[in-house]
């Protein structure tokens, strides 16, 4: 199907350059005037490292780990955010621990490791929506660098931390309860 | 009172020397408008943080109230504003590039034509600057030197340089002169972007020079003089009430071709960055190519000061010789004494009116180019000049 071009028969004033120059002109002067007498608190500009965005609610940036109240980690370890990682930058190895000494039974699950690199993150929010237990979220940090690409590997203990000065939380650098050591299984 | 020899060398070397500070006070002053008027224009902040540590943005933060605007900016910052100085934080943007173009290092390409390389620039600046010496920037004198001055003492100081005659006829011959240089550099460079942009420049300022002068004639007919002082006294304030719409049509001509003259956008084919990487200085480097940046800078100056004298009132108050009918108020009237500071007011709104354009404006084609000047302009300039002839005729 063609298209008809419409062509367009302009005046003589818009023929005789003057006029839409004068209009393009008063265009450009009142952006100036306008950029001039906004304060420079509310242009459009973001000074960035002195001034900051507030970051909209939903914003997905670095990860946190959740805790319970005491300090241990939501996380059990059951590898649906590694699953669901569309770049694959999650890293998890389970561990079991126990709150009674006992050996059978009452064994619980958790990350030994929890690793994302976050050069491989793209921050889709997979991890987060796929997470039975509510434990690893995305928040409003997106200030992430660093001089080598070895920092930019997050442990579990990284991650759990991230936001704990934001937060007013205490950092957290152990497990509270030990894990449960097996020996080798004999088949 | 008669001046000796010596008062007279002594004399015009003060006045060179204050002359040369002024223009060249005020490029990086104008470059430095034109960061701020574009990114104004277009909605952004411009230069904001050349000042690093001592004057800048992050003097509040890191070196707290040890610096000079450090304790304030740093309040400020605390308190979640801008801080008041922001607009001019980015000024020492016109030393970093001064000092970055003395500093860069001067590459003269292999096979170019080294004397003529080398001697291009210095011909662009010199005759940019030496215009300025038939400019007058106020019709008397500046000051009186006190008695006990050495040599010069009790002489005045005058605004004007020279009080040439034929004062329009020197400004027009040596600044076209400018196009040699640039001409020859784009030849000497042995490259052939430059090649284009200078002949395309040579083109474009001999077919606009035309239009240019005629424009100019228009004063020159209404007053009949050559000489700047009279002709800036006689179309502020002697001009018959018919010549002012002339004056109006001929300064928007006069305006046009002087975009063109300067290569300036919407007329910068010379140096045309999308289509010839710079044009004609794009072998240039370090003090070579400041130099044709001053030049061009200076250029700016001098059209946009012979559009204040001839057609904006010069050292009058109101434009388009409406201060005739001030006059009636009679001289002593403060509005109706000349002074520099109406000089320089006009002066440097027309040098914003040049970054304006330049905000605005897009780039023309090099056919639209000479079609607007020669099938347009001249024949406008010719029958201003007709009618000029007319009104000088009648009244």
């Amino acid at each position: 199907m063609g298209v008809i071009v419409k062509q367009v028969e302009l005046s003589w004033l818009d023929r005789s350059y003057v006029w839409p120059v004068m209009k393009g002109m008063a265009i450009t002067f009142r952006h100036l005037l306008r950029q001039i007498t906004t304060p420079s608190a509310k242009r459009f500009t973001i000074q960035y490292p002195d001034m900051k965005k507030t970051m909209p609610k939903g914003y997905r940036g670095l990860h946190e780990l959740k805790r319970f109240e005491d300090g241990a980690i939501k996380c059990v370890a059951c590898f649906m955010c590694a699953e669901a990682c569309p770049a694959r930058c999650i890293t998890i190895e389970a561990e079991e621990f126990s709150e009674l000494n006992f050996t059978q039974g009452f064994e619980e699950k958790r990350p030994k490791v929890f690793r994302i690199d976050m050069l491989r993150c793209i921050y889709c929010g997979m991890c987060e929506e796929a997470c039975p237990k509510d434990a690893i979220w995305l928040r409003n940090e997106y200030e992430l660098a660093a001089y080598d690409r070895l920092s930019m590997n997050y442990g579990k203990w990284d991650l759990m931390n991230t936001y704990a000065a934001a937060d007013g939380k205490a950092e957290i650098r152990e497990d509270l309860l030990p894990a449960v050591v097996r020996g080798p299984v004999a088949l | 009172m008669p001046m000796t020899l010596t008062q007279l060398v002594v004399m015009a070397l003060l006045q060179i020397v204050l002359l040369l500070a002024f223009v060249m006070m005020l490029v990086p002053l104008i470059t430095f408008a034109e960061r701020k008027v574009i990114a104004y224009v277009q909605v952004r902040l411009g230069a904001t943080r050349t000042a690093g540590g001592l004057w800048g943005a992050q003097a509040g933060r890191t070196h707290k109230s040890r610096t000079l605007t450090g304790g304030l900016n740093g309040l400020m910052w605390y308190l979640g504003r801008v801080p008041m100085l922001s607009i001019f934080r980015g000024l020492p943007v016109f030393i970093a590039d001064a000092v970055k173009l003395l500093t860069k290092e001067d590459i003269v390409p292999e096979g170019a034509d080294k004397a003529v390389f080398i001697l291009s620039p210095a011909i662009s600046v010199i005759s940019a600057f030496t215009v300025f010496s038939a400019v007058a920037f106020a019709p008397g004198a500046l000051f009186t030197f006190p008695a006990w001055f050495p040599i010069v003492g009790g002489l005045p100081f005058n605004a004007f340089l020279t009080d040439i005659n034929v004062g329009l006829l020197f400004i027009l011959g040596i600044s076209s002169v400018g196009v040699y240089g640039i001409v020859l550099g784009a030849w000497a460079s042995n490259s052939k972007y430059p090649l284009l942009g200078g002949l395309r420049s040579a083109a474009q300022i001999i077919s606009y020079e035309v239009p240019l002068t005629l424009s100019l004639l228009v004063p020159v007919i209404l007053t009949g003089s050559l000489n700047f002082n009279e002709m800036a006294r006689r179309t502020a304030t002697e001009v018959h009430w018919l010549a002012i719409p002339l004056l109006f049509v001929g300064f928007f001509i006069y305006t046009t071709c002087a975009f063109a003259e300067t290569n300036r956008v919407p007329f910068d084919l010379a140096e045309a960055e999308t289509e010839l990487v710079s044009g004609f200085h794009t072998e240039y480097t370090g003090m070579k190519f400041s130099f044709y940046f001053l030049a061009e800078y200076a250029n700016m100056i001098l059209v946009s000061a012979l559009a204040a004298g001839f057609f904006l009132g010069g050292h009058y108050l109101l434009p388009f010789g409406f201060q005739t009918f001030l006059m009636k108020a009679g001289e002593t009237a403060w509005f109706n004494q000349p002074s520099i500071l109406f000089f320089l007011g006009k002066v440097l709104f027309l040098l914003f009116v040049f970054i304006w354009v330049r905000a605005t404006l897009p780039r023309y084609r090099y056919d639209q180019l000479m079609h607007v000047g020669w099938k347009y302009l001249i024949p406008y300039t010719l029958v201003l000049i007709f009618v000029a002839a007319l009104i000088r005729y009648i009244a």
